[in-house]
């Protein structure tokens, strides 16, 4: 009762009953399918025209497909979510029911595209906010009112910052003096030195 | 059968039942491991029923047992007949059901998976999965209940929750400064403010919270000063070889230098294509309202005023425009200073040039000297000798032949000398020859055995890292192992299930065969009994006809009738003789079924038990009847 | 100014000390300590003078003499005193005021603060690992702070250093 393709859990009922479904088409249909199926999962659009052209000689309705593709959906991503290989995906695949061919050239598809599944949901993970861009201007301060004859540079920012839920780029912008700049250059680079070395003795601390 | 036996069995033995290894069909379950493997299915199903594994001696407890664990079973759902003689009684067919009941209803187990690799980041994950199912296994305590955001754990300090974290406020902290470096005085006032005045590092911050960040802001603020002065002193200072302080002049002086250019620059540009505007608005500002104070005013102000440092007057309407001509002034004598500069430079330049020839000359003219002063000691020793043979020119025979003498007693004298050399040299050559033999000898000895310890130390640490790696891998090898062994191979049964069921279909195909025989056999009794009655009634009538008239033929009709007879009795006696036969067979069936019941057993055992529990009633009421009367 | 006769010869350099740290934003001097000596409007005309003063004679950078000139009729140990207490703390009242002039314009970063984390997971990838950092900038808002935070992936984290390097190899050309 434990499938790899399932994270170690039970494959939920809804798929196994669509299993059966998907067995209607043949094996090139299905193939093709997938296609479409995947290129929606990275971010295109399924071209329903030829997915009812595909599934015209199996009869399906309306329901049939809408239930073939989630099914679809929910095996391939759950696949790539668990980075299973693609034998094992074939053999939990036909444990369940879908004859030989279909789930060898559902593999076959999937195996060719788990990289860039992968890498579009790493993608679209979660992030609080992301740094879209830096611009900065050094000025030199010859005097003011409050000091005559400073002659001092400062430092001006100004970072670009995409709150991915709206999309919108929200400009902060802010001065630095030359000594202050420097302390948040050398934090930057500790913090920079810090990252790739995430290691065990990080997290005892 | 025996699959399903042997996965009974095996489960029982996961969830901790102590199964020998050779029971493996059900049928050899004894009562006690049937009690004891429902009660610990049940435990492992819902923890909260309380039931005791082992049966107790005594009948009525036992009883209550097989009842309780009857009315837990049908509690969870099983359909079938169920009561305590399932458990004390039991028989093959309804234990199976049983188990399977249950084992189906047992929670699934959330399998570990181990890593197999090694690396940093896998360390790394290992210790926090290792963490996370620490967390997720403790009760969870709300944030008050923790002290001040942490615990201790094992051999750490953790941080548990954000309840104790405030933000990071920094302060610029002093500290006093220059009293390590003896060389630089530090005058008194400084001195008595540092010792009587200065609070110390943790009262300076106005909150104690920041005083941690307050210092480590500091810290870092001197840490990368220091680091930036460091860089540039080693790229630029050490090469204009300038002392620190000259160098730091002669950099501030290139950047005014630089600034004031630039906005003597930009102010030209502006001016001659905003004159109204400064005019106009030069008229507001000395309207005398108090602008708002901003670094730019003073700017403007600079400019007018670069050589001098302090600053000027407000500025004023009528300053614009006499500045403007002082400007121009101003320009004009830069030009003939900047002229004259050229010219001072260029004086240089030369100068520098011409010093340069002459250093090149001047060491020329000491190479040359120092080969003159060569060719003149080697011409004083020419000289010398010519000399000497000059003088001795007039006894020239005579010393001729002294010399001759001489030459030949010297040639003589380094013969004999040369003989002496070569009979000493020889043992010492010889003994020399000796040692370095034995010498490189020993040498090449000691190196071979020093390459083979080499050697040998190599390849001990080859083969304790090999054995290292080997061991990891066979412990790895271990731990996939025992995970593989317990959970059964999910490929096999399929291939079991898919083969049952390609039997089935052929037992099908042949069920249909034979029913598809029976009936065209029926088919064939039915024509061949309706052709026989027919037949029948046609020579019975035929032969009736004439049995009238001829005595013969009556005869005939006799032993026609007496024929048809014999043989209806005879298809009689086949199909009674064929249900009697059917009848034996589903009758031994019956006798193995309840043969497997082990009905007389139990029988028995009831029986026994059931004078086990007269007799407790009986003791229980002699004990409560000798209580009641005392 | 003169008020400051009304206490001793020897606070007179705790209290301008103190008005000093107030100026460099430390804890500076409490009303209490002093309560005694001046009552509260005398007290707040006291700081307020003390601050003019302190502000002025290092922006103008006067010598002994203006400072002297500049001192209201004060004796001659009071005056001393304050002197001294002003040529001691140029170099914390030159920086103070350095960083009030860079606050003129726009906003300037008060504090920042960092963190790491590994994002272990998400409902779209079962192992993400990837490590991100949150820089917490602190700025003034009209009185109080606001805190904006931004998180950085590497590569984000690698060009913000890249421009960052940049602009300080000009801050260096620019520094004396």
């Amino acid at each position: 009762q434990r499938f790899r393709f399932c994270g170690g859990l039970d494959c939920p009922d809804w798929v196994l009953a669509e299993i059966s479904t998907l067995s209607r088409l043949t094996s090139v249909k299905m193939k093709l399918l997938c296609v479409q199926v995947l290129r929606s999962l990275v971010g295109g659009e399924i071209d329903y025209d030829k997915v009812h052209k595909l599934t015209a000689d199996a009869k399906f309705e309306v329901g049939d497909v809408k239930a073939s593709i989630a099914a679809l959906s929910f095996i391939l991503s759950s696949a790539a979510k668990f980075s299973v290989d693609g034998e094992t995906l074939s053999n939990e695949l036909q444990q369940l029911g879908l004859p030989k061919e279909h789930s060898t050239s559902l593999c076959k598809s999937y195996g060719d595209n788990m990289e860039t599944l992968q890498e579009e949901f790493r993608r679209t993970s979660l992030r609080l906010s992301s740094l879209e861009s830096i611009d900065w201007r050094v000025d030199y301060i010859v005097s003011s009112s409050h000091l005559k004859n400073i002659g001092e540079p400062s430092v001006q920012l100004r970072l670009g910052i995409k709150n991915p839920d709206t999309g919108k780029v929200d400009n902060l912008t802010f001065t630095l003096s030359a000594p202050k700049f420097q302390l948040f250059l050398s934090g930057e680079l500790l913090l920079m030195k810090q990252q790739p070395e995430v290691n065990f003795h990080f997290f005892q601390r | 059968m025996e699959e399903v036996d042997g996965i009974i069995a095996h489960t029982l033995r996961s969830i901790g039942c102590d199964v020998e290894d050779e029971v493996e069909a059900v049928a050899q379950f004894s009562t006690e491991l049937v009690v004891e493997g429902v009660a610990r299915c049940l435990r492992v199903i819902n923890p909260d029923l309380d039931l005791p594994y082992k049966l107790p001696p005594s009948m009525s407890a036992r009883f209550r047992i097989g009842t309780s664990l009857a009315s837990a079973v049908q509690d969870i759902g099983y359909r079938g007949e169920v009561g305590y003689q399932t458990f004390l009684y039991s028989s093959e067919a309804d234990i199976r059901r049983v188990f399977i009941f249950l084992i189906e209803k047992l929670p699934k187990e959330a399998s570990q998976g181990v890593e197999e690799s090694l690396g940093a980041s896998a360390l790394l994950r290992k210790s926090i999965s290792a963490e996370l199912m620490r967390r997720i296994s403790l009760p969870w305590t709300p944030n008050y209940c923790k002290r001040n955001g942490v615990c201790w754990r094992g051999d750490t300090w953790h941080r548990e929750a954000y309840s104790d974290v405030h933000s990071f406020r920094s302060t610029p902290l002093a500290i006093p400064e220059g009293l390590e470096d003896l060389t630089t005085p530090i005058s008194k006032e400084t001195r008595c403010y540092f010792s009587k005045h200065m609070p110390y590092a943790q009262h300076q911050p106005k909150s104690s919270r920041d005083v941690a960040a307050s210092l480590l802001a500091s810290n870092e603020g001197q840490l990368s000063a220091h680091h930036e002065w460091e860089n540039e002193w080693n790229t630029l200072g050490m090469y204009s070889r300038l002392p620190v302080e000259g160098y730091k002049k002669k950099k501030k002086e290139k950047l005014l230098q630089k600034i004031s250019d630039q906005i003597s620059q930009s102010v030209k540009v502006a001016e001659s294509s905003n004159k109204e505007m400064l005019q106009s608005l030069s008229a507001i500002r000395t309207a005398g309202t108090k602008t708002k104070a901003s670094r730019f005013t003073h700017i403007e102000k600079l400019q007018f005023a670069q050589d001098e440092e302090n600053a000027v007057s407000q500025v004023g309407t009528p300053v614009v425009h006499s500045e403007e001509d002082t400007q121009k002034k101003r320009e004009e004598e830069t030009e003939e200073l900047r002229k004259t500069l050229a010219q001072v430079t260029a004086n240089l330049d030369r100068l520098r040039i011409q010093s340069k020839k002459f250093k090149e000359k001047s060491i020329l003219m000491e190479e040359e000297i120092g080969n003159l002063e060569e060719s003149q000691a080697a011409m004083k020793e020419e000289y010398k000798v010519k000399k000497k043979t000059l003088d001795l020119l007039p006894n020239a025979e005579k010393n001729i032949t002294d010399m001759q003498g001489l030459v030949e007693a010297s040639s003589e004298r380094l013969l004999s000398l040369k003989a002496q050399w070569e009979k000493r040299r020889q043992p010492l050559i010889a003994q020399y020859e000796e040692l370095k033999h034995l010498a490189q000898s020993q040498m090449s000895e000691s190196q071979q055995q020093l390459e083979e310890i080499q050697e040998l130390r190599e390849r001990m640490k080859q083969m304790a890292a090999d054995t290292r790696t080997k061991e990891e891998v066979y412990k790895q090898l271990v731990i996939e192992y025992e995970k593989m062994a317990k959970d059964v191979n999910r490929s096999a049964y399929t291939r079991r299930i898919l083969e049952i069921v390609s039997n089935i279909k052929k037992q099908k195909l042949s069920i249909d065969q034979v029913l598809l025989d029976t009936r065209s056999l029926q088919k064939d009794i039915n024509q061949l009994t309706g052709k026989l009655d027919r037949t029948f009634t046609v020579t019975d009538e035929l032969i009736f006809k004439d049995a009238k008239k001829e005595e013969a033929v009556r005869k005939a009709y006799k032993y026609l009738a007496a024929l048809h007879e014999n043989c209806s009795m005879l298809m009689k006696t086949v199909e009674d003789t064929g249900v009697i036969m059917r009848e034996i067979r589903d009758l031994e069936d019956q006798v193995s079924a309840e043969g497997k019941k082990k009905t007389t057993a139990n029988l028995e055992k009831i029986s026994r038990d059931l004078h086990e529990m007269k007799k407790e009633n009986s003791q229980l009421m002699a004990k409560y009847k000798k209580n009641h009367n005392s | 100014m003169e008020v400051l006769q009304k206490t001793d010869v020897n606070n007179v350099a705790k209290v301008l000390h103190g008005v000093v740290d107030g100026i460099c934003h430390r804890a500076s001097i409490q009303y209490k300590d002093f309560s005694d000596a001046w009552d509260l409007e005398e007290w707040w005309c006291l700081i307020d003078g003390i601050k003019t003063f302190a502000q002025k004679s290092i922006s103008e950078q006067w010598n002994h003499e203006q400072l002297v000139q500049n001192l209201p009729n004060l004796p001659e140990d009071y005056k001393n005193e304050v002197i001294n207490a002003i040529n001691v703390r140029r170099d914390d009242l030159r920086a103070a005021l350095v960083e009030t002039t860079c606050a003129v314009s726009h906003d300037s970063l008060n504090d920042f603060d960092w963190q790491v984390k590994l994002a272990m997971a998400s409902d779209s990838i079962a192992s993400l690992h990837q490590p991100l950092a949150t820089v917490d900038f602190n700025l003034p808002d009209n009185g109080s702070d606001k805190t904006v935070s931004v998180e950085l992936s590497q590569e984000e984290m690698k060009k913000m250093i890249a421009s960052l390097e940049a602009c300080n190899r000009i801050v260096n050309q620019m520094k004396t």
